[in-house]
């Protein structure tokens, strides 16, 4: 049978209806956690005071000596400004990627308990009266995205007023001797809201994409136990970008920054560092998000096909593999029952 | 309004689950879908209410498929769950807007229901505090009004130290009662229910019992899964009874027990009877102390054996010839398989 676009269109509405709600609901339920209260009470204290603090104890002598570094190898990388030190690049990529790495982890592990509480509780069924599986996890998804999201801007929102009004009191010219020292120049790199914009748009499809998967890999689990062999599937994706942007960002330049900028997995970790060092352009990186868009709605398809049929599984956690494997058709249901009845599972 | 279920078909590779269950409500009443453990009562409600693809047959509510955004229907299923960490109220709140029930109306709902429920205690904060003391209350209210502004703000204060009790600090029959409500509260056309009555005491049995009956009153459609057979004969109109995934018995449960004859009789006498049964060639049941479950032939069997009883000057306390009840029915059709 042919594939439509329309069809899947019209269907992917009926399926999304009640997403809306299960986002409200998820997000009121986060937002009233007094766990996550308390860590985005934390967060938001770390990135308001940090500034005055440091400033209080280092005052002017903060970043020492001014020292940039930087690398030229000709006349007109020196006229032109040079480039920035491989040691600074490294510990900006390092950096982000422990960012992005930090917010994956924890939306993926929040998403998997999510879902497979929601199984364990049996409460699954009565849902689904109301709502489609597929709007279910969606409507967490993004009310996980919500909460992560916002706490990020508001961190970073704290940080900046914090900067603002502390340069208003007291002389905060240590931040700047402090990032000069490290080698990180203004100038050299392309900051501003359009970097801050490259770097959300990638994070945010990263999030889709890695939530997606464990999505996918929660529906396939039956009771508590499984949480951490279902997340694990989705954290092998996640290190695996981390570590390829990593210790791939020894050898860019020319084909493997394409490659790690168009690579699905890579590509959140690596694209905004790379725009900003002006490794690669606006195309490159829309490329790139369409890649990744891509991606996801590849996984939003799989998905659909595979959460009507797990949703009320009860039985051994699934394999990822097999997963996927009905999520393209090739493991049909009659195969199913006579796996899961050896497994003791049922769908029923 | 009418629900229509035809040739309704299931199966997971060889295994058939669910084999051309069909049946009809022209008019609003209770069916009831019985069957063994496994028998695809479950799956044919999954398949029904669309969670569950059907291999082949349909649902018509109103003479079109039947979809749960153009049905309003309320389920209580038999695996019956809340979330164990979040607050009844934001629960109950919640599966009402997904059921479309507008916030204020949703909360009249609930109140509504947590009274004929008696679950105020667990939703709200005077019932609470009322339920935890109800004279030092009383006390309290009094108190308060001679204090005046000091009293209301003691008042206000513990209104606010109130915590909303989770799911899992309630027992399992009152996570009930809210499951209950999140089946009721958008008002149903057509309730489905689960095995509703499992695992009730007997004084929540008749507060459930209260409600189905009412509904059934306001003229909606119900479909009930039991194993309780004298529940469903209590409310039940007509039955389908399953049997590894066959409909083995199905009509109006009156016609079905009129088709069997009144073949069962209890007997209880002051002296001796077995001697007399065994002559007048009835079949002897069980027996104790002088009471007998006894099945018989027809009416002429019994009426010889009272004869018999009565010229032989046995004192007859208890003749009740009856027609079998359901358990018995239920027994007698899928016990035998069983047995084979």
């Amino acid at each position: 049978m042919r594939f439509s676009w329309k069809k899947w269109v019209t269907d992917m509405g009926n399926r999304l209806t009640g997403a809306g709600m299960v986002y409200r609901f998820t997000l009121q339920q986060i937002v009233k956690s007094k766990s996550n209260r308390a860590v985005f009470g934390i967060l938001l204290a770390v990135a308001a005071l940090t500034i005055p603090a440091a400033g209080l104890f280092l005052g002017s002598r903060g970043g020492g000596e001014v020292s940039s570094y930087v690398d030229v190898s000709t006349v007109e990388e020196y006229l032109n400004g040079g480039r920035v030190g491989f040691d600074t690049r490294y510990g900006i990529q390092y950096g982000y990627s422990i960012v992005a790495m930090v917010i994956c982890v924890f939306s993926v592990t929040y998403i998997v308990r999510a879902i497979v509480e929601e199984k364990v509780s049996r409460l699954v069924e009565t849902l689904m009266v109301s709502v489609r599986p597929m709007a279910l996890v969606l409507g967490k998804i993004l009310a996980v995205m919500t909460f992560m999201f916002t706490m990020l801007l508001a961190v970073l929102g704290f940080f900046g007023l914090s900067y603002t009004i502390s340069g208003r009191l007291m002389d905060v010219s240590f931040v700047s001797r402090l990032l000069a020292s490290m080698g990180i120049s203004i100038d050299l790199l392309r900051l501003g809201p359009g970097a801050l914009l490259v770097a959300l748009v990638s994070l945010v499809l990263a999030y889709c994409f890695f939530s997606l998967l464990a999505a996918l890999a929660g529906a396939g689990c039956s009771n508590m136990d499984e949480i951490e062999s279902a997340n694990m599937s989705a954290m092998m994706a996640i290190l695996a970008g981390y570590l390829v942007s990593c210790v791939g960002f020894g050898f860019s330049g020319g084909p493997w920054t394409m490659v790690m900028a168009i690579c699905p997995v890579v590509s959140a970790f690596t694209v905004p560092v790379c725009y900003v060092f002006g490794d690669i352009g606006m195309g490159v990186v829309a490329v790139s998000w369409l890649v990744e868009l891509f991606c996801v709605l590849v996984l939003l398809i799989l998905s659909a096909r595979v959460y009507d049929q797990l949703i009320l599984y009860r039985g051994s956690r699934l394999k990822f593999r097999k997963i996927l494997a009905m999520g393209t058709g090739r493991s049909i249901p009659e195969d199913r029952a006579g796996k899961r009845s050896r497994k003791g599972g049922t769908v029923q | 309004m009418s629900l229509i279920v035809s040739h309704l078909q299931k199966a997971y590779g060889e295994k058939t689950v669910v084999e051309d269950l069909s049946f009809e409500m022209r008019e609003p009443g209770v069916y009831a879908l019985l069957g063994t453990n496994g028998a695809g009562k479950t799956t044919s409600i999954r398949m029904m209410l669309g969670m569950l693809a059907k291999d082949g047959g349909e649902v018509l509510w109103n003479g079109g498929p039947l979809q749960t955004e153009t049905c309003n229907v309320g389920y209580l299923a038999e695996e019956r769950g809340l979330y164990p960490k979040y607050s009844l109220m934001d629960q109950l709140l919640y599966f009402a807007r997904l059921r479309g029930v507008p916030q204020a109306e949703a909360k009249a709902r609930i109140r509504y229901w947590a009274n004929r429920l008696e679950a105020e205690e667990y939703l709200y904060a005077d019932a609470a505090r009322a339920a935890e003391s109800p004279e030092g209350e009383h006390r309290e209210e009094e108190k308060e009004g001679k204090e005046g502004k000091a009293g209301n703000r003691k008042h206000r204060k513990k209104a606010r130290a109130f915590k909303p009790k989770l799911a899992d600090q309630l027992s399992k029959g009152n996570q009930q009662k809210i499951q209950f409500m999140i089946a009721l509260i958008s008002d149903p056309e057509l309730l489905i229910l689960d095995e509703p009555l499992s695992g009730l005491d007997p004084v929540n049995t008749d507060l459930f019992k209260g409600i189905i009956r009412d509904e059934i009153n306001k003229g909606k459609y119900l479909i009930m899964s039991s194993h309780q057979m004298a529940t469903v004969e209590e409310f039940c109109s007509d039955i389908t009874i399953l049997d590894r995934s066959r409909t083995v018995l199905q009509g109006n449960l009156n016609d079905i027990k009129k088709s069997y004859g009144r073949v069962n009789l209890h007997l209880k006498t002051e002296k001796d009877a077995a001697p007399y049964i065994a002559a007048c060639g009835a079949q002897l049941l069980t027996e104790k102390e002088y009471e007998y479950q006894i099945r018989v032939r027809g009416e002429e069997q019994a009426n010889q054996l009272l004869g018999a009883l009565i010229t032989a000057g046995v004192p007859v306390i208890t003749f009740d010839l009856r027609e079998p009840s359901l358990h018995e029915i239920f027994v007698e059709k899928v016990g035998d398989r069983h047995g084979e």
